[in-house]
């Protein structure tokens, strides 16, 4: 597919995003084959400021001995993700558009004043049971190289007789012998506090009237924060090299709340885990962590 | 040449002389209105008085406590003053979990050890009765916000950013591990799964400890280790007439479906201080007391249960056979074993791990099993199962009750260990 690259520089506001995001809340249904945008959104130097990552990193339970965390730079991408969804080349209104799972790579360590190059992208279809999947690309660029990539697949529900390559969450975790090994008390304003980090200011996660208006009973906690917290549990200090995080989204975690982290205790730089409610008999992400050891 | 003169002498056997604590009370019952350190000076005055100590000078007072207020910042010297000792005794704060009284005392110890000093007291207090409550951390950081502001216009403005809720939302004293938000009982239930251990067993062996401990006060045992206090006599937590029954009744208190660990099994939130004096054989010639046995060693392990490769309570079942290791001797040479009983099943877990071959290979690096403990040489007078368990005051309690079983034996061998919090494992043996 050949994408038109638009630069955006410098970024858009708090206010253009919420006003884009309302207005993408409906749209004209698509006539015939819906089309992936063809735009490739651009930030050419996003700098990795270090008081950012900080904050980011308080948000979800990092230590700094873990460097810049594994899913940080999906917040710096985060405004992109939402220009694309909002573009009137969009087929699907922003607001039905059900993030369902995340595959990060890291190709390179991150650090800390570091000047990376983003870029966003709606990369292809995919045939998902309970409707039409796609995934949306970011790709960051240190000095020409590619550092670190990530790929969002988000569901529109109940469209018939999808199109594209069919959804394989390619996560074949062993649930047995998944053990609670952590428990998280999530505040109520959590989504509020997570989304003065990542940028995310949906309704759905900051407010309860916000919430009941898209038909959630309370707020829910964002699925990065789900994610970040996962892998803040997990990383092991000294900051990463090569690593990759997989997760599907499940159930939503209801604020004020708590959940538990399930996982294989002691199974080296490879995590199989579960997001799951205390109990432990409501999945609320299901995910896979893998890094590589440096060579010390 | 090096100007290095640290030159130490032949280091000396250190006596354990004596003990005394106060009866541990359950959490908000007897000792509700007490303070750590009214209970600290209730234990050390006690052993002021039973060792007629009154005006001396010693070489120190090492004591702490687990659960501690921020004005108790020298919670030790603080405790000291308001006894009979004299004021020119140095006293400072140690704290390390549930092991802060063991631990002091091997501080303590090691001095007398060295020649640095003859005699000392080594101690520990906790209440979760009069437990600390913080302010709301929002409230705290705008409060600080307001005081760092240069000028009363910039002051009122941090002021601002006061929010009613904050009054309403205080901190809370946590009873987590803070690297995992899980309860120690949580965990300690997962090492129960982990090492199959049947409930039945955990309440035989809660029920040996309120039995042993009760048969203990019937015949003295701590007429001369416990000075009452509040009009408190015994331990409250104790049950002269529990069984089996009854304890089987309790509901899991962890896990409601699956759970093996109830109210009775594990040990209770409580109150209480203990002390023990420990001197050089020199000293105790001079006062004229006899020694009731000697703290030859310790040794602390601590274990990485973050990641959940070992269990939160485990750590002594490392610290025992380095420390007999280092000292060439085997359970065989043991005639007593002082277990603290923080929950029945982690005793339980750490006596299968030392009978377990392929664990003490693989992770202690044995190349035969530890072996198993005979039951009836083990906490011979009851546990913390039974008298509960201040946190920092159960090193204290065991110190001076095993000194004083193998005073009463006409001499031997024991070993003590106590699992403490953030895996975290003290371990010692005394000898006569």
């Amino acid at each position: 597919m050949d994408y038109v690259t638009q630069i955006i520089d410098p970024p858009p506001s708090r206010t253009r995003l919420l006003l884009d995001g309302a207005r993408a809340l409906r749209k004209p249904k698509p006539d015939g084959m819906p089309a992936l945008p063809k735009e490739r959104l651009v930030r050419p130097a996003v700098e990795l400021h270090a008081a950012d990552i900080a904050a980011y990193g308080r948000a979800c339970g990092f230590r700094p001995e873990q460097g810049v965390p594994l899913s940080y730079p999906h917040v710096l991408a985060f405004a992109l993700h939402l220009m694309l969804l909002t573009r009137p080349s969009f087929p699907y209104p922003a607001s039905g558009m059900v993030h369902l799972a995340n595959r990060i790579r890291q190709h390179q360590r991150l650090q800390a004043g570091q000047v990376l190059r983003l870029e966003v992208y709606c990369a292809r279809w995919v045939a998902h049971p309970k409707g039409q999947a796609l995934s949306i690309a970011t790709r960051a660029y240190g000095a020409g190289a590619l550092v670190w990539e990530s790929d969002s697949l988000y569901l529109r529900r109940d469209v018939k007789d999808p199109i594209g390559e069919p959804w394989d969450d390619g996560l074949a975790l062993q649930e047995d012998g998944l053990l609670r090994t952590q428990r998280w008390v999530l505040p109520a304003d959590l989504g509020r506090r997570f989304a003065h980090v990542c940028g995310d200011f949906n309704p759905i996660h900051t407010s309860v009237i916000g919430a009941k208006i898209f038909g959630f009973r309370r707020a829910i906690a964002h699925g990065m924060w789900t994610l970040g917290r996962a892998l803040a549990a997990q990383q092991p200090p000294g900051g990463l090299d090569q690593a990759e995080a997989h997760c599907d989204f499940k159930l939503p975690i209801f604020l004020p709340g708590q959940v538990a982290l399930w996982n294989h205790p002691s199974c080296g730089p490879r995590r199989e885990f579960e997001v799951r409610n205390f109990a432990g008999d409501k999945p609320h992400m299901r995910g896979l962590f893998i890094w590589k050891e440096s060579v010390k | 040449m090096s100007d290095y003169s640290f030159n130490p002498t032949a280091t000396r056997r250190v006596a354990i002389i004596g003990g005394n604590r106060i009866p541990f009370a359950r959490s908000n019952t007897v000792y509700a209105h007490d303070s750590n350190q009214d209970l600290l000076v209730a234990a050390l005055q006690g052993l002021v008085d039973r060792y007629n100590l009154h005006g001396q000078r010693l070489g120190e007072f090492a004591a702490g406590a687990v659960i501690k207020h921020s004005r108790d910042f020298n919670l030790a010297r603080e405790s000291l003053l308001s006894t009979t000792l004299s004021p020119d005794t140095p006293a400072y704060d140690v704290q390390q979990a549930c092991g802060t009284g063991l631990e002091a005392a091997l501080l303590v110890a090691n001095k007398i050890a060295l020649g640095q000093i003859d005699v000392g007291i080594a101690g520990g207090a906790d209440t979760t009765s009069d437990a600390p409550i913080g302010i709301n951390e929002s409230l705290r950081h705008t409060l600080l916000a307001a005081n760092r502001a240069k000028g009363m216009g910039d002051k009122l403005k941090a002021l601002l950013k006061v929010r009613p809720s904050m009054l309403f939302k205080p901190l809370l004293p946590r009873n987590g591990e803070p690297r995992t938000g899980l309860s120690m009982g949580e965990h300690c239930e997962a090492m129960a799964q982990r090492w199959q251990i049947k409930r039945l067993a955990q309440d035989e062996l809660t029920l040996t400890s309120h039995q042993r401990l009760d048969a203990a006060y019937k015949r003295g045992f701590f007429d001369d280790l416990i000075s009452p206090h509040r009009g408190l006599a015994r331990d409250n937590n104790l049950r002269a007439d529990a069984s089996l029954e009854k304890l089987a009744g309790l509901a899991p208190a962890y896990d409601r479906q699956n759970g093996t660990l109830t109210a009775g099994n594990s040990t209770p939130l409580t109150d209480g201080a203990s002390v023990v004096l420990l001197a050089s054989e020199e000293w105790a010639a001079a006062n004229g007391w006899p020694v009731l046995a000697y703290l030859r060693t310790g040794e602390t392990a601590a274990v990485n249960f973050v990641d959940g490769s070992e269990g939160l309570l485990m750590a002594p079942a490392y610290a025992v056979p380095r420390m007999l290791k280092r000292e060439g001797l085997s359970f065989a040479d043991f005639d007593f074993f002082e277990i603290h009983e923080a929950f029945a099943a982690q005793v339980l877990c750490t006596l299968k791990a030392w009978e377990d071959a392929d664990y003490c290979r693989e992770r202690l690096g044995l190349e035969a099993p530890l072996g198993p403990i005979d039951r009836a040489k083990m906490n011979v007078n009851g546990g913390s199962l039974g008298c509960g368990h201040p946190f920092a005051a159960t090193g204290g309690r065991q110190l001076a009750a095993l000194a004083k079983i193998i005073h009463e034996n006409g001499g031997g061998r024991g070993l003590i260990s106590i699992c403490a919090a953030g895996g975290l494992g003290i371990t010692a043996i005394v000898e006569k």
